[in-house]
């Protein structure tokens, strides 16, 4: 979500930087994947569905991005910073509570359902999607935003399934880590087809993001969600105002 | 109960072999993103499509094991998302070029 804007500060052009952005969010999904799967907290169901309509605004997105001019490009990610910003610090808390009738066996996604449960210390937490149409639109436009600007998108698509739909704040990031892992691999067809990708900077990218992506989950144990994101809407929040006042 | 109803059996939703996978996947990455990051110049854009390939590739091999998985066990309206979304992504494919 940092990088390319970063990357726009220091001077990178946009069309560079975007599909340095989508290698880093590509590895950094990859990274989290096998922690939050073993969890059972990914919502493939739901992450599937919604994911249709990101991966074709994604698409659109990374087509437009390349017909777009860099000042207009330049503007989007200063924007897309402070969107993020906001996103992060704005936040809420828990919506969904434990239920006493439910036991640990049922934690996980449910077949053939939009529901499910996840584990909280001892409780056992049961939630279902709703609000499925309005998601579905919400995520398109995280796609188009994915494919223009190079970003993940999960600044969009976890207040979207938290927020919108009262997915669990947990499941929701991270069904949209596995949802931003597939947009990302959906764009980075594109632009590996544009010939887009420097591949010795991707490299350093996908390394970063992975060493990030593995200390990031373990830290996660330490820190208060609630000081990360505000310390990560902060640093947002001064890219964005840089990139908008430079471009 | 936040709208939720348990299902019969809710066990066959966990996924030990895919976390594997993606294991084996993610160190296959990272090896490949190394040899691209130290290899010599001219090594990099032989190396470099494959680090690219596997990280395009993992996801979708995940969507095919989910694909085979609930498909053998009946959950069809979730494979058919499956394949439309695979058909999306294809189409970034014909976009590409």
């Amino acid at each position: 979500m940092i990088l390319v804007p970063l990357l726009v500060v220091v001077g990178v052009d946009p069309l560079v930087a975007a599909p340095l952005g989508i290698l880093s969010v590509a590895a950094a999904s990859m990274a989290a994947a096998p922690g939050q799967v073993g969890e059972g907290l990914v919502h493939h169901r739901l992450g599937v569905t919604l994911e249709i309509t990101a991966s074709a605004g994604a698409i659109a997105g990374a087509v437009l991005a390349d017909a777009l001019p860099e000042s207009v490009l330049v503007r989007l990610l200063g924007v897309v910073a402070l969107a993020a910003a906001l996103g992060g610090g704005l936040r809420k808390g828990m919506r969904n509570r434990p239920e006493a009738g439910f036991s640990a066996d049922v934690a996980g996604e449910w077949p053939g359902t939009l529901q499910g449960a996840y584990r909280l210390g001892e409780d056992v937490i049961p939630y279902a999607a709703r609000r499925v149409p309005l998601g579905l639109a919400a995520m398109t436009v995280a796609g188009i935003v994915s494919g223009l600007a190079g970003v993940g998108g999960g600044f969009i698509k976890t207040p979207v399934l938290s927020e919108l739909m009262h997915v669990p704040v947990k499941v929701a990031a991270a069904t949209s880590t596995f949802t931003v892992g597939l947009t990302a691999s959906t764009a980075l067809i594109v632009f590996a087809g544009q010939g887009r990708v420097d591949y010795r900077a991707g490299a350093v990218v996908v390394v970063a993001a992975v060493v990030g992506g593995v200390i990031g989950a373990r830290l996660q144990g330490s820190l208060a969600p609630q000081f990360v994101r505000r310390w990560l809407a902060v640093v947002l929040l001064v890219v964005g105002v840089v990139v908008l006042v430079r471009g | 109960m936040n709208g939720a109803t348990v299902p019969e059996d809710p066990r066959v939703g966990r996924q030990r072999v895919l976390a594997t996978y993606l294991w084996v996947s993610l160190g296959v990455a990272l090896s490949l993103a190394v040899l691209t990051a130290v290899a010599p110049d001219a090594w990099t854009d032989d190396i470099g499509p494959w680090m690219v390939a596997v990280l395009i590739l993992a996801p979708v091999g995940r969507l095919v094991w989910l694909l085979i998985r609930w498909t053998k066990r009946g959950d069809r309206r979730y494979a058919i998302a499956i394949l439309v979304l695979l058909a999306v992504m294809a189409t970034a494919l014909v976009v590409a070029h």
